[in-house]
């Protein structure tokens, strides 16, 4: 799976102009990692996609944790005033945590297929994101995953509000 | 102009002033709470208390409750209305799904409601990716034993292909069995003692043997979601089922042996 990922992006980053990279996005939260480093492109006016690595440091009860993001911005509505421009948007991102352990648990003595769990999560959400002459940006937003977005799809006692998940960001235009 | 800039900056803060920012659903940050102990105290303390005036009581047990909060929910507020008929409640795992940090605690937070002392053991979704130490800081050991009033309790983990290699402890099963001087004695734990496709022929012989040769009354376990009675041996065996068929399992101990009833809500 991580050499499917790694050939991915560095395919992404070195084949036809047209998909180079032309952003640089940093992130603290989000479900995708303490801190994520990623690169994206404006595909469309309206659409962006970017790769991001995430890491979560080691703590007394478990390893450092990698995530590896496709995420996936659709503009909603934006506003320009003066030299900000401030953009409402939704998007979908899939996030992978390597690992067996994320898959069916340490000890993988269970037969193949016996839990149908994937390493492979969603996440939903809905930012904000103001940029100051195009360049420099900060962003910030409001995610759920798919587990709780499915509890709170089958559960009425299930408040969507206690599963939401912030992220803040910041994203340099090249 | 100004007015629509002041707007869009307070919607920031409107749209996001609920959530918290989490760095991952798989990272662990959860208080130790170590429900077991605190309960069992409570419940043995109550056993000292009342042994001397019966030795009578009813407890509920309850299964499976995954992600169905809702289903939980009902039975919690069925056990808290009739509290004054139950002593305890026992809960036979699978109180997680995926055995994420986040599972755990909506179903804490739900358990927390509960007007009794509730008692745990673990099931095989509770052990998955990190399960097995969340579950431990949430409700503690899941393999112990206790005595309350005429009966003796033995809850163990049987959830073999989740645990490692020496699980189910049947050398510590057989010893609390040969310990046992009370008239009664349930075993209680996630998997079905006969479940065919995670012991042999040869295992389930064996623990039958033994659940007939020191008199068990009942077995009660979790993980097949439908609720059910049958025999495991000479022992009463019933299968809790999970919070989504709504339905609560009682157990009554008399003097004159024990009894169970599936309450539909």
């Amino acid at each position: 799976m991580r050499l499917l990922i790694y050939s991915a992006l560095a395919s992404f980053l070195f084949t036809f102009k047209a998909f180079a990279y032309e952003q640089l996005v940093l992130q603290y939260a989000g479900d995708i990692g303490k801190y994520s480093l990623g690169y994206g492109k404006d595909l469309t006016d309206y659409y962006r996609i970017s790769f991001h690595y995430g890491y979560v440091p080691a703590n007394e009860l478990q390893n450092k944790i990698e995530t590896y993001t496709i995420k996936n911005n659709f503009s909603l509505w934006s506003y320009d005033y003066q030299q900000y421009q401030y953009t409402f948007y939704t998007g979908a991102a899939l996030f992978h945590v390597p690992g067996n352990k994320y898959k069916t648990h340490e000890y993988s003595s269970t037969p193949d297929n016996y839990y149908r769990q994937s390493s492979i999560r969603g996440l939903v959400y809905i930012g904000h994101e103001m940029a100051y002459n195009k360049t420099n940006s900060i962003y910030l937003e409001s995610g759920i995953n798919d587990v709780w977005l499915i509890n709170a799809a089958n559960n009425d006692s299930v408040d969507i509000q206690d599963h939401v998940s912030l992220a803040l960001g910041y994203n340099y235009r090249f | 102009m100004i007015y629509r800039l002041i707007v869009l900056i307070l919607s920031y803060f409107l749209f996001n002033s609920c959530g918290e920012f989490r760095y991952s659903p798989y990272e662990l940050v959860i208080d130790n709470t170590n429900y077991n102990a605190k309960n069992l105290n409570l419940i043995l303390q109550k056993s000292v208390r009342e042994s001397a005036k019966t030795d009578i009581f009813k407890i509920v047990v309850l299964s499976d409750t995954h992600d169905y909060y809702d289903g939980l929910e009902k039975q919690i507020s069925y056990i808290n209305k009739h509290r004054t008929e139950y002593d305890f409640v026992i809960i036979t795992g699978d109180m997680s799904n995926v055995g994420l940090v986040e599972e755990f605690e909506a179903t804490k937070k739900r358990l927390k409601k509960l007007t009794l002392p509730f008692i745990t053991t673990v099931g095989n979704h509770d052990l998955l990716i990190d399960g097995r130490k969340i579950y431990k800081r949430v409700f503690g050991e899941d393999t112990y034993a206790f005595e309350y009033k005429n009966t003796k309790f033995i809850l163990y983990n049987n959830n073999n292909w989740e645990s490692p290699s020496n699980i189910p402890n049947i050398p510590w099963l057989e010893d609390q069995l040969i310990k046992n001087t009370n008239p009664n004695l349930i075993v209680l734990s996630h998997v079905a003692p006969n479940d065919k496709d995670r012991y042999s022929n040869d295992e389930i012989e064996y623990l039958k043997s033994i659940i007939n040769f020191y008199n068990v009354n009942y077995y009660i376990n979790g993980h097949n979601h439908n609720p059910g009675a049958s025999t495991f041996g000479n022992a009463v065996q019933l299968t809790a089922g999970a919070s989504s068929k709504e339905v609560i399992l009682e157990v009554k101990v008399t003097n004159f042996g024990i009894e169970h009833a599936f309450i539909n809500l």
